[in-house]
């Protein structure tokens, strides 16, 4: 979501990546990059933050 | 003990095999096939040539699919991911860390059940543990089993300082976790118990670190660099490469979760960086996060209108996030007034926490000279 009221450009949320449309089971070699890509912390303070 | 995980993640299907980081996205007529079985028969074909060409695994054709499968039905609540405090207590007392005082509580055994019940119905898939240094509760076994069983995919956040012990390896021996992320805080015992705050610490990361990697765990190293290691950042990249570790290299701390600016007092200044400009976050939306209490936040940063899932409606409640998400996102206070609002790119959560903690601008205001980005990660 782009918000245009007090931060014009401010985009809540990354845009959405449309899911793909299988026919055949199709191997993922790095679960990590489909996580990052839709269920990552942006900042990483918030996610995987050490401490 | 399931050999595979078959579970919706977001609007996609996937195969996931314990342990591997790699999996398989399933059409959604597969994915509807194998929901409908009853389980009783054997695994289809084409499952057992699947696991079999991606995990070189050969599944057993006399056990039934329901007895190798865990097939997780889908989620109206449509999250993916969570990652839950099972306590916020700690065995070390890091200057850095962002939590503040970690005291030492959580929910009784029977709370903490139901709420990884909670967590796996919300449709999470991939599950961080976390603290605290979460190894030290004293259900920490006993949840993890519970959400392997519920088949999640599980990450241990942990200093380290008890992966030797028998009763966790043979559990992530039996039950392999996606992966365990060890914090890193020193490349000498000088520097490390320094920044711990606790003597002998070194000694417990490094027998801790070399029995996972003798039981072959998923170690990735997060290492901390502040003024009071930073003159061993270098020492302790190269620990990480000498030994093959995935590592990620954290410069910037943050204000404590109640906004105390104690944190930021020990940044090694020669070492800070900008962080990456925020360009939106799925934070409440596709993952989220529960504190030792069983409140729910959007993420370990933005804890302001928690929600009670320990209370009388449950689950349910959570669905009340996705407002909270949007609510915080959007909250400028501290920033009222900003002649360049329009080119924001800093975590709004985030902000506020270091505008409570009266930080310096510069410390979280992506206007001004750019600098290297945060963050390293190399393989």
């Amino acid at each position: 979501m782009t918000v245009t009221l007090g931060m014009p450009t401010y985009l809540t949320r990354p845009p959405d990546q449309p899911a793909p449309t299988l026919t055949t089971p199709q191997p993922v070699t790095n679960l990590d990059e489909l996580i990052d890509g839709t269920a990552a912390c942006s900042c990483e303070a918030g996610d995987d933050n050490p401490h | 003990m399931h050999d595979l995980i078959v579970a919706p993640f977001l609007d996609t299907y996937l195969v996931l095999h314990p342990g591997a980081s790699s999996g398989i996205q399933l059409p959604s007529g597969h994915y509807d096939t194998l929901a409908a079985c009853d389980g009783h028969g054997p695994v289809p074909g084409w499952l057992t040539d699947l696991a079999a060409s991606q995990w070189a695994l050969a599944l057993d054709p006399a056990r039934p699919l329901r007895e190798t499968v865990l097939v997780r039905p889908r989620s109206s609540f449509g999250y993916s991911r969570a990652s839950w405090e099972i306590n916020l207590g700690c065995n070390y007392a890091c200057s850095h860390c962002y939590l503040g005082l970690k005291e030492f509580s959580g929910l009784p055994w029977e709370q903490k059940a139901r709420l990884i019940h909670m967590l796996a119905d919300a449709g999470a898939v991939w599950l961080q543990i976390t603290g605290g240094e979460p190894t030290i509760d004293r259900h920490f076994v006993d949840a993890y089993t519970l959400a392997f069983q519920l088949g999640m995919m599980i990450t241990v956040s942990t200093n380290g300082s008890r992966l030797w012990h028998p009763d966790l390896l043979d559990l992530f021996t039996r039950l392999p976790p996606y992966r365990i992320v060890v914090s890193v805080y020193g490349a000498t015992e000088e520097s490390y118990d320094g920044l711990t705050q606790r003597r002998g610490s070194f000694n417990a990361f490094t027998r801790g670190l070399a029995a996972a990697r003798e039981g072959k765990l998923p170690i990735r190293l997060n290492i901390v660099v502040t003024s009071v290691n930073g003159h061993e950042s270098d020492q302790m990249v190269a620990l990480a490469e000498q030994f093959g570790h995935d590592h990620a290299v954290y410069v910037n701390m943050t204000p404590t979760i109640h906004g105390g600016g104690e944190t930021l007092t020990v940044q090694s200044a020669e070492h800070l960086r900008q962080r990456k400009p925020f360009g939106g976050c799925n934070a409440g939306h596709t993952f989220f996060h529960v504190d030792p209490h069983g409140l729910a936040s959007i993420c370990k940063v933005g804890r302001d209108d928690q929600i009670n899932l320990m209370g009388p409606e449950g689950l349910e409640a959570l669905r009340g996030l996705h407002t909270v998400a949007d609510r915080l996102m959007l909250r400028t206070g501290g920033c009222s007034g900003c002649q360049l609002a329009g080119t924001c790119r800093v975590c709004r959560p985030l902000a506020k926490h270091y505008q409570q903690a009266k930080a310096p601008l510069s410390f979280y205001c992506q206007h001004g000279t750019p600098q290297p980005q945060e963050r390293t990660t190399t393989s």
